[in-house]
C-alpha cells in the first residue's frame, strides 16, 4: 500500500512535469513588422509585449501581412486623427457590448460603490517604459481634480450627489475607483466621457506639479521641452497636451500609431505629417502577429471635401468618408473604391430637422411651441416624398426624427409617426393649438398678433436651399416665416442667449447611439448649444420635459442593467409621444469609399460618437492587399 | 529729397496706428469670438462643453477684456516685445505660424510675378508694334480671357482637364511622396508641372492689365516728335522700340510694381485654397473665419504696412524721376 502510495505520488510529479513543459512549449510565439526588425533597436517581440497582449479576435479579420501606409486626407489633427487610433480602458463592441481594452478587466462591489480595475501586466508606453495603475490613478488624481487638462472631473467620476470619485492603486497594475454613493454603470460612462483614464506620468509629473504650484512658467519650459510647443500659457498647455495628447510629437501613448517627430512630417497643422506605428503596441491578431499590421498612417492635408474626394480618386488617398452625391462620380471613375455603408445614430436626416425652442422666452411663442398639436401641424403640412426627392436629387426617402433600425427604441410606428401629408389636418391642428386664421390667410395668435416662426440656421450648410424648398408647404398651410442663415458662432451666442426661436439644421444633432450613454442632446439642461431645449434645466421644466430630467436622474441610481434599459424606453417613449424635434427626411447613412487595396475593413458598422466614429473599425487590424 | 523722405516716414506713424485700430476693431466686431467658433467646431466633432468650461475658455484666452484693452495689450506685446501675440487656431506665437509659410509664398509670389511682367511685356510691345494686326487681337484676346475669367474657376478647369487626361490630381506643389521623401531630382519634372497651374491661374490674372498698360505707353511714345526724329535720323527700329520708347512706357509699370509688394506677402487666397496652396492667404481667411483675431490681425496689419511701403517707394521713384515733385515739395 506504501509503496503504491509512492508510486502515485511519483506518476503525479511526473504528469505535473510533463504539463508544464507542455505549457511553456505553448507559449505563443509572437511574431513583429519587418519595419520593427530593420530598425534593430527594440529587441524581442515577446518583451515588448504585455504578458496577456489583447488578441483582435472579430470573426470577420483576417491575418493580414505587415508593411505600408493608410493614406489618409485631413483638416489639422484632433478627433479627426484622434477617434481612429484611440484606446480606452474599456470599448465598445460593434453590438454595443463593452469589452476589455487596456484594461484587461473590472470587478464591481455589490453595493456598485467600488470599481476594481484591472491592467495588462507588462504593458508599456510607445516610448518602452512601463503603464501601470500609478498612471491612471495620478492622471485622475492630478490632472483630473486639479483640471489640468481644462476638462476636469468628468461626470462617469461623480457620484449621485456630484461629489468626486476616489481612484487609488492597489498594485501596479490593479487600482480601484470609490464612490460615496452606488454608481451604476461606471464602465459605460466611463468609456463615454472619459475613455482613456491614463496619462504617462514620467513625461508629465514634474510638468503637471509645477502647474498646480502656480510655478506657470517653469510648466511652460517643460511643456515645450516635451513636444516642441511653446504655449501661450498653462490652461492651453494642459489642454492641448493631456487631452488632444495625440495631436503634439513626443508624448508617449498607448496608441497603435502616435505621431512622428522627425521634423515637416510632426505637425498636425503642417501640410503633411505622420503616425508611425507604435513598437510597444500591446495588441496582436489571431495568429500572434502583433498589430499594426501598415507602418504609418500618413496625411495630406487639404481645404475641403471635394479636394479629399479628388485625392480619394486619383489614389492618393485610401480612406474617405463620403456623401451620397459623391458616391456616383466613384463609380464613374472606375477607381478600384469599395463603398461601405454604415447606419447612423441620428434621428432623420440632420439637414431636415425642425428644432422649436421649448423654453422660449415669449410666452405665446412658448406655450404654441409646447402645443404637440402645433409640432405634429408642421410635420404633416409638407409633403415629404416630394419634398425628399427635391432635397436628395432623390437620393433619400422621406422620414421622422427616430431611432435608426437596430438602435434602442426604435419602432416603425415612431419612425413613421407625423408623416402622412395632410394640409387639412395640419390646419384643424394649428386651430387648436390656438392660432387662428387673418384675413390675409396666414395663422395669427388668438389675440391678433401676426405669428412669423422666424427659422435660424448655420451659414454654408445648405440650409438656405432646403428652407427654399420647405417654405411653400409652410406658407400653403398658412404659415408665414422667416429665414436667417448666420456664421456658427452668431447661433452658438444667440443659443447660449437663449434668442432662438427655431432652427433648421441641428447645431448639435439629436440622437445618439443611446440615451443612457450619451443624452446631451435628448435630455433638456445636459449640454448647451441645443436648439429644442435651449436654456432649460431641471428647475425650468415642467410636465414631460421634467418627467424626462427625472428618468435620466433615476438611471443613475439603477443597478440592474435591464431595469436601466426599462427606463431609457420610458425615456424614448416621451420622446416618442411629444415629437420634440421633427425631421422630413430619414437619417442619411455613412458612407465609407475605401481603395479596395485595404483589407479588413468593418463591412457593417454604426457611425456614432460614442463608438469613436471610424474608431470601431479598428484601423490597427487593416492591411494592404499583396 | 530726404526731407521729403522724412516727412513721409513720419506720416508713417500715425497712419499704421490708425490702421490697426480699425484692424483690431473690425477683426472683432462680429458677434461672438474665438471661443465661440472654437467650441461650435468641437461641438460638431461630438465634444460636450458646459458653460463652465466655455467661461474658463474664455478666461484663459483673455477674452473676457474689453476689445480696446485687448488692442492695447497686443499694440504693447508688439512695440515692447516684437511680440505679435498668441494664434489660437494654431496655438503657438503669430510669427511662428507667419514665418512657417512666409518663404513659399514668397517664393511662388515672387515667380508669379516674374510670370507677369516675363509674358506681358513682350506681347504689350508686340502689340503696339503691330496694332490692329491679327496677332494684336489675338494676344489682347488671351489676355482679356485671363482677367476676365475668375481664378479659381480657371484652376477648376486645369485641374479638371488634368485628373481627365493624366488621372493625376495636382493638388498643391507637392505631391504626397515629396512631402513624405523630401525633394529629390526625379520629382523636379512633376514639381514643376504642379508650378505651372498656378503660375497660369493667378498669372493670367494680372497680365492684361500690363499688356494693356504697355501697349498704350508704347502707342503713346511712338507717336512723340523724338521718336520721330529717331527714326529721320535713320535709327533701327530696334534701337526706337528698346532704347527710347521702352524705357518710357515702363515708368508707369515700374511704379505700380510697388504695390505688388502686398500680394507678394500674401499670395492670392481663393485660388490658393481651390489649388490646395500652402501659401499665406488661405491662413489668413482661416484666422478671420475663426476669429483668431491676433493672427489675422497681424496678417492685415503686415499687408497694410507693405502697402505703405509701396506707396512710398512709388513716391520716392516718382520724386527721383519727375523734378516737378520734388521742385513742389521744395516750394
Amino acid at each position: 500500500m506504501r509503496n503504491m502510495k509512492k508510486w502515485l505520488s511519483l506518476a503525479l510529479a511526473a504528469i505535473m512535469c510533463l504539463s508544464a513543459t507542455a505549457a511553456l512549449a505553448e507559449t505563443p510565439a509572437y511574431a513583429e513588422a519587418p519595419y520593427i526588425t530593420n530598425l534593430g533597436t527594440y529587441g524581442a517581440v515577446a518583451d515588448r509585449l504585455p504578458k496577456e497582449p489583447m488578441v483582435e479576435d472579430a470573426e470577420y479579420l483576417t491575418i493580414g501581412t505587415y508593411g505600408g501606409e493608410l493614406k489618409r486626407s485631413a483638416g489639422g489633427g484632433n478627433w479627426d486623427a484622434g477617434k481612429p487610433i484611440e484606446e480606452g480602458l474599456f470599448r465598445f463592441t460593434t453590438t454595443g457590448e463593452i469589452e476589455p481594452n487596456v484594461a484587461k478587466g473590472y470587478d464591481v462591489s455589490e453595493d456598485a460603490k467600488v470599481y476594481t480595475i484591472y491592467l495588462r501586466e507588462g504593458m508599456k508606453w510607445s516610448d518602452g517604459q512601463p503603464f501601470t495603475a500609478e498612471d491612471c490613478v495620478w492622471f485622475y488624481n492630478a490632472v483630473c481634480l486639479n483640471k489640468v487638462d481644462s476638462k476636469g472631473v468628468r461626470d462617469c467620476h461623480k457620484d449621485a450627489n456630484g461629489n468626486p470619485a476616489k481612484v487609488e492603486k492597489v498594485d501596479d497594475y490593479t487600482f480601484t475607483v470609490t464612490f460615496e454613493t452606488p454608481k451604476y454603470g461606471f464602465v459605460e460612462a466611463l468609456s463615454v466621457d472619459l475613455k482613456w483614464h491614463y496619462a504617462p506620468k514620467h513625461i508629465f509629473e514634474e510638468m503637471v506639479q509645477n502647474i498646480i504650484d502656480g510655478k506657470n512658467d517653469e510648466a511652460l519650459a517643460i511643456g515645450k521641452q516635451i513636444c516642441g510647443t511653446e504655449f501661450s500659457d498653462v490652461g492651453k498647455m494642459g489642454k492641448e497636451m493631456l487631452y488632444y495628447f495625440w495631436n503634439y510629437p513626443g508624448i508617449p501613448t498607448l496608441n497603435p500609431y502616435v505621431l512622428s517627430t522627425e521634423e515637416g512630417k510632426n505637425s498636425v497643422k503642417g501640410e503633411y505629417y505622420e503616425f508611425v506605428r507604435n513598437p510597444y503596441y500591446w495588441k496582436v491578431d489571431k495568429a500572434g502577429n502583433q498589430l499594426p499590421y501598415m507602418d504609418k498612417i500618413i496625411y495630406t492635408t487639404v481645404s475641403n471635401v471635394d479636394q479629399q474626394l479628388m485625392l480619394l480618386l486619383d489614389g492618393t488617398v485610401d480612406y474617405q468618408t463620403v456623401g451620397m452625391d459623391s458616391i456616383q462620380t466613384i463609380i464613374e471613375s472606375g477607381t478600384k473604391i469599395n463603398i461601405y455603408e454604415w447606419s447612423g445614430a441620428e434621428w432623420g436626416d440632420v439637414g431636415t430637422q425642425l428644432h422649436f425652442n421649448l423654453n422660449i422666452e415669449d410666452e405665446d411663442h412658448k406655450a404654441l411651441f409646447n402645443n404637440p398639436d402645433f409640432r405634429q401641424a408642421m410635420s404633416i403640412c409638407v409633403n415629404r416624398e416630394e419634398f425628399a426627392g427635391l432635397y436628395s436629387n432623390n437620393w433619400q426617402e422621406g422620414g421622422q426624427a427616430a431611432p435608426q433600425p437596430g438602435a434602442l427604441g426604435y419602432s416603425e410606428e415612431w419612425a413613421k409617426k407625423w408623416t402622412e401629408y395632410d394640409v387639412a389636418k395640419a390646419q384643424q391642428l394649428f386651430e387648436s393649438a390656438g392660432l387662428v386664421k387673418g384675413e390675409d390667410g396666414f395663422y395669427d395668435f388668438a389675440d391678433g398678433c401676426d405669428f412669423v416662426l422666424d427659422i435660424v440656421s448655420v451659414a454654408d450648410n445648405g440650409a438656405a436651399d432646403t428652407y427654399k424648398i420647405l417654405e411653400p408647404y409652410f406658407r400653403a398651410a398658412g404659415i408665414k416665416c422667416t429665414f436667417k442663415d448666420s456664421d456658427r458662432s452668431n447661433i452658438d451666442n444667440d443659443l447660449m442667449a437663449n434668442a432662438i426661436e427655431c432652427m433648421l439644421l441641428p447645431v448639435t444633432g439629436i440622437g445618439e447611439i443611446s440615451i443612457v450613454l450619451k443624452p446631451n442632446s435628448m435630455v433638456p439642461g445636459k449640454a448647451t448649444n441645443v436648439a429644442w431645449y435651449g436654456t432649460m434645466t431641471k428647475e425650468t421644466a415642467t410636465g414631460d420635459l421634467l418627467k424626462l430630467i427625472e428618468l435620466q436622474e433615476k438611471i443613475d441610481v439603477t443597478s440592474d442593467a435591464g431595469e436601466r434599459t426599462k427606463i431609457a424606453l420610458e425615456m424614448l417613449k416621451l420622446h416618442e409621444e411629444n415629437m420634440w424635434t421633427i425631421a422630413y427626411v430619414a437619417a442619411a447613412p455613412t458612407y465609407h469609399a475605401v481603395n479596395a487595396r485595404i483589407q479588413n475593413f468593418l463591412a457593417e458598422g454604426v457611425w456614432s460618437d460614442v463608438y469613436r466614429d471610424m474608431g470601431i473599425a479598428h484601423c490597427q487590424c487593416w492591411y494592404i492587399a499583396e | 529729397m530726404l526731407k521729403y523722405i522724412g516727412k513721409r516716414l513720419l506720416l508713417f506713424i500715425p497712419t499704421l496706428i490708425i490702421i490697426s485700430f480699425v484692424i483690431f476693431f473690425i477683426i472683432q466686431l462680429p458677434p461672438g469670438d474665438y471661443v465661440t467658433s472654437y467650441v461650435a467646431a468641437m461641438s460638431a466633432e461630438g465634444e460636450v462643453f458646459t458653460p463652465e468650461d466655455i467661461a474658463y475658455l474664455r478666461e484663459h484666452f483673455g477674452l473676457d477684456d474689453p476689445w480696446f484693452v485687448q488692442y492695447l495689450n497686443w499694440i504693447k506685446g508688439i512695440v515692447t516685445e516684437g511680440d505679435f501675440g498668441y494664434s489660437f487656431e494654431y496655438g503657438r506665437s503669430v510669427w511662428s505660424v507667419i514665418m512657417d509659410r512666409l518663404y513659399l509664398t514668397l517664393a511662388v509670389s515672387f515667380i508669379i510675378l516674374l510670370f507677369q511682367y516675363g509674358v506681358s511685356l513682350p506681347i504689350g510691345i508686340y502689340c503696339a508694334n503691330h496694332q490692329y494686326s491679327a496677332g494684336d487681337y489675338a494676344l489682347s484676346f488671351i489676355g482679356f480671357i485671363g482677367t476676365a475669367t475668375p481664378n479659381f474657376l480657371l484652376a477648376i478647369i486645369i485641374m479638371y482637364y488634368i485628373y481627365v487626361t493624366t488621372g493625376n490630381v495636382y493638388l498643391g506643389l507637392f505631391s504626397t511622396e515629396m512631402l513624405q521623401n523630401g525633394m529629390r531630382w526625379e520629382y523636379v519634372p512633376e514639381f514643376l508641372g504642379r508650378c505651372m497651374i498656378p503660375l497660369i491661374v493667378i498669372g493670367t490674372s494680372g497680365t492684361c492689365g500690363i499688356i494693356r498698360t504697355v501697349r498704350a505707353q508704347m502707342l503713346d511714345e511712338q507717336a512723340r516728335q523724338y521718336t520721330l526724329t529717331a527714326r529721320a535720323k535713320g535709327c533701327s527700329e530696334a534701337t526706337i522700340t528698346y532704347k527710347y520708347c521702352l524705357r518710357a512706357a515702363l515708368n508707369p509699370v515700374v511704379s505700380g510694381m510697388a504695390g505688388s509688394l502686398r500680394t507678394i506677402f500674401s499670395g492670392s487666397t481663393v485660388s490658393a485654397i481651390v489649388m490646395n496652396l500652402a501659401i499665406q492667404g488661405p491662413v489668413l481667411l482661416t484666422a478671420l473665419k475663426s476669429q483668431d483675431m491676433y493672427l489675422a490681425g497681424t496678417i492685415v496689419l503686415i499687408q497694410a504696412v507693405l502697402v505703405l511701403l509701396g506707396t512710398l517707394l512709388s513716391d520716392i521713384a516718382l520724386a527721383w524721376l519727375d523734378p516737378r515733385i520734388r521742385f513742389s515739395e521744395r516750394g
